[in-house]
């Protein structure tokens, strides 16, 4: 009876042991993922896909990355998929400016077979962001949206402004005496 | 029966080991319901465990 009673306990041990490897594959590894890395001067970062998680306990998650002006941001977009079936949608990047929309700079579906990754990429030129007359000293920033189904990434880019050099004085005419 | 223990031993620490390894690379993927069930599991495997080794005598 005591060894019945014993065996009890480690086959329910057992049993919460599967059921923990179970969760964890299911829903933890199991999804389709995104993640997002972005190129501007000499670095590359890469927003992994917990970050929209973490972020998203307290406000509305926004990834950043700042460039200098007329220079470009390369975006690399890894879609994975860790399912049992394909994913396919639709991806669309669009840049906004103050709620406005600039420009649309991708709009491609995206098919993904089991347990796969794809990848797109796109660049935003600074300079043809920023309007012609905006003072270069001036701080300049547009956010990045990416919209896959019913997901949307928002992405802040800042640029930043051209230091100021103030032109030297000129010759000041010395009064005649 | 010392080997058995031995043993035993060894299978417990690869079971913590891979549980430690799972959690460490896939938690933050986890949603809101999937963390407390699994923090409901932790809590009856290690009391399921502890009930089977003060049964053992331990």
């Amino acid at each position: 009876m005591a060894t019945r009673r014993r065996n009890l306990f480690l086959y329910l041990t057992i049993v919460c042991f599967f059921g923990l490897v179970v969760i964890f594959i299911v829903d933890g590894y199991m999804g389709v993922y995104e993640t997002i890395h972005i190129t501007t001067g000499e670095r590359e970062q890469a927003i992994e896909p917990d970050f929209w998680v973490q972020q998203g306990r307290f406000f509305e998650p926004t990834g950043s990355a700042s460039v200098n002006r007329d220079e470009k941001a390369f975006f690399r977009y890894v879609v994975d998929n860790r399912r049992l079936s394909g994913y396919s949608d639709q991806v669309q990047v669009s840049v906004f400016r103050s709620q406005r929309k600039i420009a649309d700079l991708l709009a491609e579906p995206v098919s993904v077979p089991a347990f796969g990754k794809q990848e797109l990429t796109w660049t935003v030129d600074s300079s043809e962001v920023v309007p012609a007359d905006w003072p270069p000293e001036q701080n300049f920033e547009f956010t990045v949206v990416i919209r896959r189904g019913g997901i949307e990434r928002k992405i802040i880019i800042f640029l930043s402004p051209r230091p100021f050099v103030p032109k030297p004085p000129g010759s000041v005419p010395l009064p005649l005496s | 029966m010392k080997l058995d223990y031995i043993l035993y031993g060894f299978g417990i620490l690869f079971c913590l080991a891979g549980l430690a390894y799972l959690a460490a690379q896939y938690v933050r993927f986890l949603s809101e319901p999937g963390k407390l069930v699994s923090l409901l599991l932790t809590v009856a495997l290690f009391a399921f465990l502890g009930k089977y080794f003060e049964d053992l005598g331990w």
